[in-house]
Order: C-alpha cells, then sequence, then structure tokens
C-alpha cells in the first residue's frame, strides 16, 4: 500500500462562514502568513515520516484549500520535500490552458528530478464559477484536455491541435518531462462515465470522498472496462483520496472527530437558481460524520484492510478533521506514520 | 461526385478520370480510388477554389517521377500552371512525388492521412527534404495505421511543414471531423504557413 500526504494548507484562521465565494475581507493576512508556514512545516514533516508523495490540490476562493495555483505550490515544494514524489491532484482543465499545464508540469517533474505525479480534474460544481466555465462542458473539456497534455509530452515533433475545444496551430512543449513517457497520471473515476475514459486511455484511478460501496463498484468498473481495452490494472492504480485521524485509542478519536459532520459540497449555501443552473440536481449533499479512517492505530490498520480489499493500492490522506486542533493533526500523521505504515506497507 | 463535372484527362497515353468543380486557384486533389475521404471535403473547397480530384489507379504511380511530371503538362491542358495538391490517404504518394518533382508548380501541399507506405517510398522517401511548398499533414487522433509516425516523418524532413492532430479522429479523417479539417486547409491554401497565426478577435464587448 503506497502511501500519501494530503496537505490541507487549510487556512489558519476563522473565516466565520460556510458560503461560497468567501469574501477577501474576512481574510486576515496574519493568518495567511501562518498558514502557509503551518503548511511547510507539515510538508517537511510528511516528507521525513517516510510518506511517499506529498500531495496539492486546486480550489478557488476559499479559505477550504488555499492553493489557487497548484503549480507555484508544487514548485515551492520542491524544495522543501527532498525525497517524497510530489503529487498534484490537481489541476482544473476547464479553468486551465491544457498546453501550459503541459509545460508547467514539465517543469516542475524537471524541477523535482523526475517525482511529480498528476491528477486532471474537472473541479468542483463550485469551482466551475471561478472563470466563466460552462459546466455542460466541463466532462469533455476536461478529457480533451487531457489527451492534448498527453500528446504534448509525447510527440516527438511540433504540432497543431484541431480540437473540439482546444485549438492550437503551434504547441512544442520544452523542457520534456525527465519521466519517460510522462509522470503517472490519473484520472478521476467519481462518475462511472469518467471510470471507462480512465480505463480507455490506461490511465491510473483516482477516487476521492465517496462511500465504501460506491469504491467497490467503481473499481469492479475500472477492471471490466480495462478488460475490454485489453489490460488489467491491479491496485497500484487505485488511489483513493479521504481524511483520517488517528488518536492513542478508538475512544479518543471518537471524542475527537464527532462534534462535527462534513457537508460535502459548497454549493449547498448557494440559491437555487445557480444550483439548477449548474445542473445539480439535486445539489451536493453528501455528509460524513466521521474520517473515512478513524481510531486507534489497530482499528485503523483493520479499516485500510477493507480499504485493500475493495481494490484501493494507494492513499492520498489529509489528516484534518471541523475541531481538530493543528496540533492534533500533527499528532495524528507522527501516530499514522509510528504505528500504521509498517503494518500496511505489505497489503 | 454531386455537382462536379467529369471528365477524363490523357496523361502520357493513360487516361485520368477527374471531376472538377468552382473556381479561384487551383487545387489538385489525389483521391487515389479513396473518394469517399474526400467528397466533402472537396466540395467545401470548391465554393472558394478551382477544384480537380484525379482518380489515380495505384499501379499509375509505378513509375511515379515520369507519372507526376506528365500530369504537370497535362494539367496545362486543362489551363492549370500552378496548383496547390492534396493527398488523401493512399493518394498521398502521388501528392507527394507532384510536390517533389514538379516543386515549381506546386504552391501547397496537403495530406490527409497519410500512410506509413508514402513515406517510404523507395524513390520518396529519400527526398521529402526535396519539398519546396509549405506544407500540412493533418492526422485524426485516433488513427492507429502509421499516419501519425508518417506525419513525424514529414515533420522532421520536409522543410516547411506542419503537423496537425485532428482530435477524435480515426483514419477517415474528413468524414470524422469534417469541419475541423475543413477549417485549417482553407486557411493553409490562402495563408500558407502564416496560418498559424490566428486573428480571431478575443474582444468580448466593444
Amino acid at each position: 500500500m503506497q502511501v500519501g500526504f494530503l496537505n490541507p494548507v487549510s487556512y489558519a484562521g476563522n473565516p466565520m462562514t460556510t458560503a461560497w465565494p468567501v469574501p477577501p475581507a474576512l481574510c486576515d493576512r496574519e493568518a495567511v502568513s501562518e498558514t502557509m508556514r503551518r503548511a511547510k512545516e507539515q510538508l517537511r514533516l510528511a516528507d521525513d515520516l517516510g510518506f511517499d508523495w506529498v500531495s496539492v490540490s486546486e480550489h478557488h476562493y476559499s479559505p477550504r484549500i488555499m492553493t489557487p495555483s497548484p503549480m507555484i505550490y508544487a514548485g515551492a515544494i520542491t524544495e522543501v520535500v527532498k525525497r517524497a514524489k510530489i503529487a498534484v491532484l490537481g489541476p482544473l482543465l476547464p479553468l486551465s490552458n491544457p498546453v501550459r499545464v503541459a509545460e508547467e508540469l514539465a517543469m516542475l517533474d524537471a524541477m523535482s528530478d523526475g517525482r511529480i505525479m498528476v491528477l486532471f480534474l474537472r473541479g468542483t460544481a463550485n469551482e466551475i464559477l471561478t472563470y466563466r466555465s460552462n459546466p455542460d462542458e466541463a466532462q469533455a473539456v476536461t478529457q480533451e484536455g487531457i489527451d492534448l497534455i498527453l500528446h504534448a509530452w509525447t510527440e516527438p515533433q511540433p504540432f497543431g491541435w484541431e480540437g473540439r475545444y482546444f485549438n492550437y496551430r503551434t504547441v512544442s512543449v520544452w523542457p520534456r518531462t525527465v519521466q519517460e513517457p510522462h509522470p503517472p497520471v490519473f484520472s478521476s473515476g467519481n462518475s462511472p462515465e469518467s471510470v471507462h475514459f480512465c480505463a480507455s486511455r490506461r490511465l491510473n484511478l483516482a477516487l476521492s470522498f465517496i462511500r465504501l460501496p460506491d469504491i467497490k463498484q467503481r473499481v469492479a468498473l475500472y477492471k471490466e472496462a480495462a478488460a475490454k481495452e485489453g489490460w488489467e490494472p491491479t491496485a497500484e492504480n487505485v488511489l483513493y483520496r479521504f481524511w483520517a485521524h488517528v488518536a492513542e485509542s478508538d475512544e479518543a478519536a471518537e471524542r475527537n472527530t464527532s462534534r462535527f459532520k462534513v457537508q460535502m459540497g459548497l454549493t449547498r449555501n448557494m440559491s437555487k437558481d445557480v444550483t439548477k443552473s449548474l445542473r445539480e440536481s439535486p445539489p451536493e449533499k453528501l455528509e460524513f460524520d466521521r474520517p473515512f479512517l478513524c481510531g486507534g492505530s489497530a482499528t485503523v490498520v483493520d479499516q485500510i484492510g477493507t480499504l485493500r480489499e475493495a481494490g484501493v493500492g494507494a492513499m492520498d490522506i489529509a489528516f484534518v478533521w471541523p475541531g481538530l486542533s493543528y496540533q492534533q493533526q500533527l499528532e495524528s500523521m507522527e501516530r499514522f506514520a509510528r504505528d500504521v505504515l509498517p503494518q500496511i506497507r505489505d497489503l | 461526385m454531386s455537382g462536379f463535372k467529369e471528365g477524363v484527362l490523357e496523361c502520357n497515353g493513360l487516361p485520368i478520370r477527374y471531376a472538377e468543380s468552382g473556381e479561384g486557384r487551383p487545387v489538385v486533389v489525389f483521391s487515389a480510388g479513396e473518394g469517399a475521404l474526400c467528397d466533402d471535403i472537396a466540395a467545401d473547397l470548391a465554393t472558394h477554389h478551382r477544384v480537380i480530384v484525379l482518380d489515380v489507379p495505384a499501379s499509375d504511380t509505378a513509375k511515379i517521377q515520369d507519372f507526376v511530371q506528365h500530369l504537370a503538362q497535362s494539367l496545362v491542358g486543362l489551363g492549370v500552371a500552378s496548383f496547390s495538391v492534396i493527398g488523401v490517404s493512399q493518394g498521398s504518394t502521388a501528392a507527394l512525388a507532384q510536390a517533389i518533382y514538379t516543386s515549381e508548380q506546386v504552391q501547397r501541399l496537403v495530406l490527409l492521412s497519410p500512410p506509413l507506405a508514402s513515406m517510404q517510398h523507395p524513390e520518396l522517401r529519400v527526398r521529402l527534404r526535396e519539398v519546396k511548398a509549405p506544407t500540412l499533414i493533418l492526422v485524426g487522433t485516433r488513427d492507429r495505421s502509421g499516419s501519425r509516425e508518417a506525419g513525424h516523418m514529414c515533420r522532421a524532413q520536409i522543410p516547411a511543414c506542419h503537423l496537425l492532430l485532428v482530435y477524435d479522429a480515426g483514419h477517415a479523417i474528413a468524414a470524422d471531423r469534417r469541419e475541423a479539417c475543413l477549417s485549417p486547409i482553407g486557411e493553409f491554401l490562402e495563408q500558407g504557413e502564416g496560418f498559424i497565426v490566428f486573428h480571431d478577435s478575443q474582444m468580448i464587448r466593444p
């Protein structure tokens, strides 16, 4: 089992709202600096503790994860994290110029001496509102963007691209990626349609914040679709991103996390007109009452065994949950690395 | 072909069937028996060009240098002294030879889904650098026939060559994504290598 640390870069202050977008007036500048200091501290810790990678994602206009430009952040990580891989999970392609994304990731792969992994995403519903994207086309744009990036990394000659959503007459990416033919690429499998695309391109499958029965269903679908394409993925091809909290006992973990639930989706506070226009019907209402992994170390090892049986061979873990202090997050990370990691390596 | 006038062109004693339509700068299309691949784009190009679609049997290109040189002379009989050339799939061999051996007459060269065999032709593969005309190669991203490799060879060796990947198209590239082929071909025929410059306005509101 491979394990990555999802660097949350969560706002160190208190924004006092769950709306989206969050007004910049609520952003305390000193808290921003403290957020970035903590984020770097956690990155160094993850590197020292033996996590296989550290990951960064892309979100906008909110204190939830303050990395609207994952490329800039990943560039900084190359100087902070010396051993672990750097997982850019991931650039939101409907909000991006895919050729620029290909160039920046190639730069990062060179700067990190070939330690980049990447997951291309279309973004959650609210992200579509960031830069004037069309929600009806987000999936198709993302899929064409992935194909374009893969060509940009592998075509030996300059080329033009006559796409449905992208149109370039001259593409010739320098530098090439250090990894050959390119860094490991993941594609989202949160929807059944996207699983088929992922298998058709022989990409790794990434699932995030969905429940165990859905994980099993997506993995089965992935294997079935891959078989039709003439290949056979293994658990190493399947990544799951989620929250975890490891405490000194099951009781302590329950005590630390039971005060709050997490509702997925930042559009739930938007007007019905907006959610209807976003084609969210119904709006995202998935609710979790505890982290996916939660308990003392023995319980968490068992929970990971269940995840492995579901077909997952790579975990991208955020050690955050509402109500947990920063110190509790660090302790949870350290306890996971010390007491859990050695027991799950051979799963 | 609908709307095209059909005729027979004599080329060094060989009868070559052709279909012609439109007015403007001449464009000679080598369909090589794959007319279905080019009917659509030929009809559209004929709205701005004088399009002459040749049906050249593959056996006629055995002595390819003689063939294309005689063909250029025969085209003069149709009032066509200089022209652009489009090769569709198997027609790429003759189109490429035309650009190599009659380089003074050929203004632009366009190859759609060129087969790898065209680039491996014993006479032509060593002479790709002799193509003087600005060249455009179109290959579908789903084409697994070897056209992509052929495109790479052309891009690497022909001095003024542009390779255009047409997303989600297979070998029948013009049938799969007609508009995506027509637009760049039309711009390339008009502007040559200048077609890589976009002039679409990015202004949203004045």
